[in-house]
């Protein structure tokens, strides 16, 4: 059972995304952007739908539910009500908004995202259940909190929760969402935002998912006049992860700060996929990606940033910084500059490199011991990508799961 | 408390102590003294344990133990300080978080309770007036952004925390000017005590007006080649170091 059956222009999307998908099926490594990550361990998966849920959900995070106002659960892609805690009008399952504000989700929805990327094809094929959040011109001070839980309900269940935020002129709110769960599954996310004009958006995403698991998300931003879209990534699950993101810097004054933290230890992949596109004169865009990998992992940093003709005045930074914990530990970074302006301001860079031995030696020095200081020091490289997040609850949360991960990396094992 | 006896150490391939000896004792200062390239860094660095130098003879005694067989977090434990001459930027991690990981880690090694975080915000207080050390410079990542002066000052105050019985300071007075080599030297003066030591590595006499030493030596080509007392810096001041340029081959 679908959420929405029977509206005109969903079942219509679905169908028409269906049909594209399947004419041309998941990404190759052929195409240049799925260069560094092969989808071919989803060979043979089984896609299935997941089994319907029964009793109460486990899994949620009572931490992360504490911090915010409104906190929303979904289980296997179905809004899960009793685990739920809704204290406003703005935020609600999309369910629900297609029945209460059903034009508005209609005017957004399937057009921020496009249609020519596969995955989001897929995901437009089935429509699961996801965030809307619609604000008009009102600030939101708590965060709103949205999980994601997948409940191994049967073995090759693939979920395509859809979400749309849309912040009209002056909004300000602050969304976290975490993807999480049990067993081998893919989690398909697509996420469409639009952030209007004097809006503000912080958005931080916890990748958390279980480490056999699949997330392949994808999530497109229109930014508009002297509108703010920041996000904070963390993405510590998963077996392999995908974080794809197109922000379109639309009219003057947008900007755009993406930051991201990102650690991989066994067999791990993780993938953060960015592209910045500044189509208006003097827009700005600050980009800092940071991670550290272990044992076998790899991780995938391509960050691009498009000055579109006539973008004037843009001015556009981005970082990616990875340390290798370990000699099999692998890192491709391919950050890019597209230009085709004319006074722009725009620099990148990406280092890739092992924990520095005259920092080890000086935290040893002061009687640190080695294992401790190794992991202070990746705490602190990692951490760098939080420096600008102006809650410092969130950045104690996102701190505490970088110590919760280096505690099971061991690190001082490696290297 | 301090007994280096005939240590000759390599870097590289390539000797640079060919034979130091020196004994220091509770409640003494000593100061090392001498040209650029003639070791006084590698000594330093070796006392605290520092990775990449080779000792292919010779031992270091601290309170009758074998120094060099310890790692460097056992030598900070044991009571050996290094100030560094060039302290290490960390970025990410607060300067107060890195302080309580480091005198905790002492406390837990020989036995004591970790600091919570206001009993320990209390004792870094009580240390960080004297030294003109802000509540602001605490928040910010250790050493990054720092000037020079910030940065030694910073030295100071982990040496006032970790109470050390051995202090080794390495070029401190470099890169300070006038008025924070009087905050630093006036620091590490305080925390002279009948029951530490302190070895002062300088290449000019300017700190030891602050520290007046017990003893001055001079190392030159890898060995101690003059000793005297608090007089010979001064006297090194005005004829500097040509006269051991030829022992330095």
């Amino acid at each position: 059972m679908s959420i929405g059956q029977g509206i005109g222009w969903l079942d219509a999307l679905r169908q028409q995304s269906r049909t594209a998908f399947d004419a041309q099926g998941l990404p190759s490594p052929k195409v240049e952007s799925w260069k560094y990550t092969s989808l071919k361990p989803l060979d043979g998966f089984a896609f299935a739908r997941p089994a319907p849920t029964k009793g109460k959900t486990g899994g949620t995070d009572a931490a992360l539910g504490a911090l915010g106002g409104t906190y929303l659960v979904f289980v296997d892609g179905a809004f899960d009500m009793k685990a739920s805690r809704a204290d406003g009008a703005h935020a609600m399952p999309l369910s629900m908004a297609l029945q209460s504000k059903a034009d508005a989700v209609h005017q957004y929805l399937g057009h921020i995202a496009g249609s020519d990327d596969p995955l989001t094809l897929l995901n437009s094929g089935v429509i699961d259940d996801g965030l809307v959040l619609m604000i008009d011109g009102a600030t939101i001070d708590k965060p709103i909190v949205v999980e994601h839980i997948s409940s191994a309900s049967k073995d090759g269940v693939a979920l395509h929760p859809r979400s749309l935020i849309v912040l009209k002129k002056n909004a300000r709110a602050t969304v976290i969402e975490r993807f999480s769960g049990a067993g081998r599954y893919l989690i398909n996310p697509v996420s469409e935002i639009v952030v209007e004009e004097g809006a503000k958006l912080t958005h931080i995403r916890l990748f958390e998912d279980d480490e056999t698991a699949f997330n392949l998300s994808h999530l497109s931003a229109h930014v508009g006049k002297d509108a703010g879209y920041e996000s904070h990534v963390l993405a510590t699950g998963g077996a392999l992860v995908r974080n794809e993101m197109k922000i379109e810097l639309a009219s003057s004054g947008a900007d755009a700060s993406l930051y991201g933290a990102y650690l991989a230890r066994g067999k791990q992949h993780t993938d953060h996929t960015t592209v910045l596109r500044h189509a208006a004169p003097h827009t700005t865009s600050r980009e800092l990606y940071k991670g550290a990998l272990n044992d076998t992992a790899r991780g995938v940093f391509q960050g691009n940033i498009y000055v579109a003709k006539g973008a004037d005045g843009t001015d556009g930074n981005m970082t990616n910084r990875t340390i290798l914990l370990s000699e099999k530990a692998e890192m491709d970074a391919k950050p890019q500059l597209e230009i085709y302006a004319d006074d722009v301001k725009c620099a990148h860079g990406a280092t890739i490199g092992n924990l520095e031995e005259d920092a080890l030696f000086y935290l040893q020095a002061r009687g640190i011991p080695e294992r401790q200081a190794r992991e202070l020091l990746v705490e602190g490289f990692v951490a760098e990508a939080f420096g600008n997040l102006a809650d410092d609850a969130i950045e104690d949360l996102l701190r505490a799961r970088i110590a919760a991960w280096l505690a099971l990396a061991k690190v001082a094992e490696a290297a | 408390m301090l007994e280096i006896k005939n240590l000759q150490v390599e870097v590289d391939g390539k000797q640079i102590l060919k034979g130091l000896t020196l004994s220091i004792d509770k409640g003494q200062v000593h100061a090392i003294m001498g040209p650029n390239g003639a070791g006084k860094s590698t000594l330093a660095h070796v006392l605290a344990g520092r990775a990449g130098y080779t000792v292919t003879g010779g031992s270091v005694l601290f309170e009758g133990k074998e120094l060099l067989e310890l790692k460097p977090e056992e030598r900070a434990a044991a009571g050996v300080f290094l100030a560094f001459q060039y302290p290490v930027e960390i970025p990410g991690v607060s300067t107060m978080n890195f302080l309580k990981t480091s005198v905790n880690a002492v406390r837990t090694a020989h036995g004591g309770k970790e600091f919570d975080a206001m009993d320990f915000l209390k004792f870094v207080r009580s240390k960080t007036k004297p030294l003109g050390i802000s509540d602001d410079m605490l928040k910010r990542a250790v050493n990054v952004g720092f000037s020079g002066g910030e940065k030694k000052r910073n030295e100071v105050l982990q040496m006032a925390l970790l109470e050390p019985k051995l202090a080794v300071l390495d070029e401190t007075d470099s890169g300070l000017d006038v008025d924070a080599l009087r905050i630093v030297g006036e620091g590490v003066t305080a925390l002279r005590s009948p029951e530490n030591a302190m070895l002062v590595i300088t290449h000019y006499q300017r700190l030891l007006d602050y520290i007046v030493p017990d003893r001055v030596h001079v190392l030159a080509g890898g060995r101690i080649v003059r000793s005297g007392d608090a007089g010979l810096a001064l006297e090194l001041e005005k004829t500097g170091y040509a006269e051991f340029a030829g022992k330095a081959a």
